[in-house]
C-alpha cells in the first residue's frame, strides 16, 4: 500500500499501544461476498475464474500470507469460496519496514517464511536479488495485460515475474480549498507557478506554510524525482547503471530547498508529532501526495477536513503542457522461494489483486470495511465504488477527476535498485546537509552518488555511471 | 567450570566466530560468495561507518565525563553525616534506571518535541534539531544511568570500616577532605569499574537514538549500532553488518584494554607517590 505505514509503525510505538490494538482489531472477518460461480472454459489447465484466467488446483494447501492491507481476511474469505481447497492464513506482521525486518530475519534462518508476502515496489528488486522469491511466471503471465503497464515491470525481469501488483499511488497535489478561496490563489500547474504562489502565499499569511518537505522520506524524494522524469537507476541482474545527480534531480531539490530557506515550506519528518498537529491544524496550503493520500493520511490526521475542504489536482509539470506524473508508495504480493505450493500461492496473490470479486473489496473505503486501495488491476477503475464521491475531499470524486488519469502518466522507465533503503538513508542524510545550508544540492546528490555507486560496488554489481 | 565453558562458548564465542565467518562472504542471489577479507577492505574505506564510530567516541567521552561526575557528587553527599532520609534519595536517584530504555526515550522524545511544549518554544530551543541532538542522547543517558551508577560508589562506600572515617575525623579532616582524601581513593577500583561499563555501553548507543528518529531525521549511520542495524535488517546485508559488528568490537577490545592499562599505570604512580610521601613522613617523625 502506501509508504507512512513505515513512519506509523515506529510512532505507533511512540503513541502508544493503542494503535497496535487497533491494528490488531481490523481483521474482523464479515460475510459480503456475492460469489457468482465459477465458469469452467479454457484450455486443460487454465479455467475462467470469476472472468480471470487462472489454473485449475485439484490439490489441497495450506497458506500463510503476511499482510498490513485494511481488512485482509475479507480478500481470504472471498478467496477460499472460489478456491476452496486452498487454505489461506493471514498473518499481521508489520507494516512496511517492520515486516520487512520481520521476513529477512525469517530468510536468513530459513523456517517460518510466508508464502505470500506483501511488499512495496522499491523493495522488490531488493529480494528478488536476495533469491528470496519465486518466479511464478508459468501460472500468472497470461494476466500481464489486465495491470497497469509499468507496476508488471516492477515485479518482474524479463519474462520471470516475482509477484502480483496490488495497488499504486499516482502522484498528485492536494489542496485546501478553503484557503485557495480566501487568497484567490489559482491550483498551480506547473512547478514554477507553484514556487511563485508560494512565495506570495508566504508573504499572505505568514503564519502558514503553503507546503510540507517530507525530509525523512526517500521514497517521497523519489517520488518527486520520478514525477520530474528522473530515472536514477536502470538495470537487472548483476549490471545497474546509476544516475541519481543529473541536472534534472539538481533541478527540483534546488527548488525545495529554495522554498524551504525562504520559509515559505516546512522541511518537516511526516509522522511525527508535530506535523501530525501541523496537519490537523491546516498549516500546510498543498500537499503532495498520491492516489491514497486522502484515506491513509488526511482521514487519521485531519480531524478538520469539512474546514479545510481538501481537494485533489494534477501534480504540477516541469516542463508547461507536459503530463509526466511519478508515483509515490504501492504494493506488490510476492510469493517466496520457500513456499511448498507455489502454484496456490501464485493464484492466490493474483486472485485477490484481479478478480472482479476481490477488487470490488479492494478499492471500497477502508472505513466502510473494503481495502482502501487505488488498485493495479485496472479492472480495478471500473467499480462503481471507485468512482464515487469521496467525502473526505470536499466531495470530490478525485479518483476519476485526478487519479484515473494520473495513472498511464506515470513514467514507466522509472526503477527502483537493489539498494533501496541505502540509498534513502544516503539521500535523506545528505539533502538534510544541503537544506540546512551546509553544502550545496549538487554537492549532496554528487555525494550520494558516489557512496551509492560504492556500496553497490562492495557486494559485486557491475555499475555504471 | 565445565557449565561456565559450554555456556560461554555457545553463547559468545560460537556466536563471535560465525560472525567472522559471514563477514569473509558476500550474498548474491541467495548465494554465499567467498570474499576473503574484502568486506573489511571496504569496511575501511567506508567513511559512514567511521565517522559513527568518531562520533560515539565524542559521546562517550562527554556522557562518561558528566554522568560520572554526577554519580559521584550524588554518592559522597548522600554518604555525608548532614544528608537525612538516605535511602529515600537513594531509590528517587535510582527510579530512571528502572525505566527502561525504549520507554525513557519515548517519554524524553515527547518532552524534547518542541512544538507540544511551551517551554522550549518561549527559549527558541529545539533539543531534536542536528546540532543539538548529540547532547540531547547525552541528557536522557545521564538521567538513565546517573542514579545506577551512584548506587554503585554508594554500596562501595557501606562496605568501608567507618573507623576509617572516625580516625580521620580525629585527625581534623572536614567532609570535604574526608571525601576528597579518603572516600574518592578508596572509590577509585569501582570509577575505573563504571568507566569501562559506561564506555562499552556508549559504543553500543542505540536505543535512544532510533527511537528518536521516528520524530527528526537521523541518519541511519548516526552511531555504529544503528549502521549495523540498518545493514542487517534494512539492506540483508548480513555479511558486511557481521564485518562491521566485528570491527565494532575490536575497537572496543582495544580502547577497553587501553584504558585498563593506563589506570593501572596512574593507580601504580600514585600508590608509590603515596607510599613514598609516607616513608619520608615516617622519617621526618622519627
Amino acid at each position: 500500500m502506501k509508504k507512512l505505514h513505515k513512519k506509523t509503525a515506529v510512532v505507533g510505538s511512540m503513541t502508544g499501544v493503542l494503535a497496535v490494538l487497533a491494528a490488531g482489531c481490523g481483521t474482523s472477518s464479515g460475510q459480503t461476498s456475492t460469489a457468482t460461480n465459477q465458469t469452467a472454459a479454457g484450455s486443460a489447465s487454465v479455467k475462467m475464474v470469476d472472468g480471470l484466467p487462472l489454473p485449475q488446483y485439484n490439490g489441497k494447501a495450506t497458506l500463510t500470507w503476511w499482510s498490513w492491507v485494511p481488512n485482509a481476511q475479507k480478500e481470504v474469505d472471498i478467496f477460499e469460496k472460489y478456491y476452496p481447497n486452498i487454505k489461506v492464513h493471514l498473518v499481521d506482521a508489520g507494516a512496511g519496514a517492520t515486516e520487512y525486518q520481520k521476513f529477512s530475519t525469517v530468510i536468513q534462518a530459513g523456517s517460518g517464511i510466508p508464502d505470500v508476502v506483501m511488499l512495496e515496489f522499491d523493495v522488490m528488486p531488493e529480494y528478488i536479488a536476495t533469491g528470496a522469491l519465486q518466479d511464478i511466471s508459468p501460472w500468472v503471465s497470461q494476466l500481464k495485460s489486465r495491470f497497469t503497464p509499468w507496476t508488471w515491470n516492477q515485479v518482474s525481469v524479463g519474462s520471470h515475474v516475482y509477484g502480483i501488483p496490488e495497488d499504486t499511488g499516482p502522484m498528485g497535489l492536494f489542496y485546501q480549498s478553503s484557503l485557495f478561496n480566501k487568497y484567490h490563489l489559482k491550483v498551480p500547474t506547473t512547478w514554477s507557478q507553484f514556487q511563485q504562489e508560494a512565495l506570495e502565499f508566504h508573504k499572505l499569511d505568514p503564519s502558514k506554510y503553503f507546503s510540507y518537505f517530507s525530509n525523512n522520506d526517500g521514497q517521497w524524494m523519489f517520488g518527486l524525482l520520478w514525477q520530474a522524469g528522473c530515472v536514477p537507476f536502470q538495470g537487472s541482474g548483476n549490471n545497474w547503471k546509476v544516475d541519481i545527480d543529473s541536472p534534472k534531480a539538481v533541478q527540483v531539490f534546488s527548488m525545495w530547498q529554495k522554498l524551504v530557506k525562504a520559509g515559505a515550506v516546512q522541511s518537516i519528518a511526516a509522522g511525527s508529532p508535530e506535523w501530525q498537529k501541523n496537519i490537523n491544524a491546516g498549516l500546510y496550503a498543498t500537499a503532495v501526495g498520491s492516489a491514497w493520500y486522502d484515506s491513509e493520511i488526511l482521514v487519521p490526521y485531519d480531524h478538520n477536513l469539512s474546514v479545510h475542504k481538501w481537494r485533489a489536482a494534477f501534480i504540477p509539470e516541469w516542463t508547461p503542457g507536459d503530463t509526466m506524473d511519478g508515483d509515490w508508495g504501492g504494493s506488490v504480493q510476492a510469493v517466496t522461494k520457500a513456499t511448498k505450493y507455489p502454484e496456490a500461492a501464485a493464484i492466490f496473490a493474483a486472485f485477490i489483486n484481479a478478480a472482479p470479486a476481490e477488487l470490488a473489496h479492494d478499492v471500497a473505503p477502508a472505513k466502510d470495511g473494503g481495502g482502501g486501495l487505488f488498485p493495479a488491476a485496472t479492472a480495478g477503475f471500473d467499480i462503481p465504488s471507485f468512482k464515487q464521491p469521496n467525502p473526505a475531499l470536499d466531495n470530490q470524486p478525485a479518483n476519476v477527476d485526478v487519479f484515473e488519469k494520473e495513472s498511464p502518466r506515470v513514467n514507466t522507465k522509472f526503477q527502483w535498485s537493489p539498494w533501496s533503503s541505502y540509498v534513502f538513508n544516503e539521500l535523506q542524510t545528505e539533502i538534510g546537509k544541503a537544506f540546512s545550508g551546509k553544502e550545496s544540492v549538487q554537492q549532496a546528490l554528487a555525494n550520494v552518488q558516489q557512496a551509492v555507486v560504492n556500496y553497490a560496488r562492495s557486494q559485486g554489481y557491475n555499475v555504471t555511471t | 567450570m565445565a557449565p561456565f565453558i559450554l555456556l560461554f562458548i555457545a553463547f559468545l564465542f560460537a556466536p563471535l566466530l560465525y560472525a567472522f565467518y559471514t563477514s569473509l562472504f558476500i550474498e548474491r542471489f541467495g548465494q554465499p560468495i567467498f570474499v576473503g577479507f574484502r568486506n573489511y577492505v571496504n569496511a575501511f574505506q567506508d567513511g559512514a561507518f567511521w565517522s559513527s564510530v568518531v562520533n560515539v567516541i565524542r559521546y562517550a567521552i562527554l556522557q562518561g565525563v558528566i554522568m560520572i561526575v554526577l554519580s559521584l557528587i550524588l554518592a559522597l553527599v548522600l554518604d555525608t553525616k548532614y544528608a537525612r532520609w538516605k535511602p529515600l534519595f537513594r531509590l528517587i536517584y535510582f527510579l530512571p534506571y528502572a525505566v527502561p530504555g525504549v520507554f525513557a526515550s519515548i517519554m524524553w522524545g515527547f518532552l524534547y518535541s518542541k512544538p507540544l511544549d511551551p517551554l522550549l518554544q518561549a527559549l527558541h530551543f529545539d533539543p531534536l534539531s542536528s546540532a543539538a541532538l548529540l547532547y540531547s542522547i547525552i541528557n536522557i543517558a545521564t538521567w538513565e544511568w546517573a542514579g545506577y551508577n551512584m548506587t554503585l560508589y554508594s554500596a562501595s562506600l557501606t562496605g568501608v570500616s567507618t573507623d576509617l572515617y572516625e580516625a580521620a575525623i580525629v585527625d581534623g579532616c572536614n567532609e570535604f577532605q574526608l571525601a576528597w582524601h579518603i572516600k574518592l581513593p578508596l572509590l577509585r577500583p569501582t570509577i575505573l569499574m563504571t568507566v569501562i561499563l559506561s564506555f562499552i555501553g556508549s559504543m553500543q548507543l542505540f536505543n535512544e537514538p532510533f527511537l528518536l528518529s521516528a520524530l527528526t531525521p537521523i541518519s541511519q549511520t548516526f552511531t555504529p549500532n544503528m549502521d549495523i542495524y540498518a545493514m542487517a535488517f534494512n539492506l540483508t546485508n548480513l555479511p558486511y553488518a557481521a564485518t562491521l559488528a566485528v570491527l565494532l568490537g575490536a575497537i572496543t577490545i582495544f580502547i577497553s584494554a587501553c584504558v585498563m592499562i593506563a589506570a593501572r599505570v596512574i593507580g601504580r604512580r600514585s600508590r608509590e607517590r603515596t607510599a613514598l610521601r609516607m616513608s619520608s613522613e615516617e622519617v621526618l617523625s622519627t
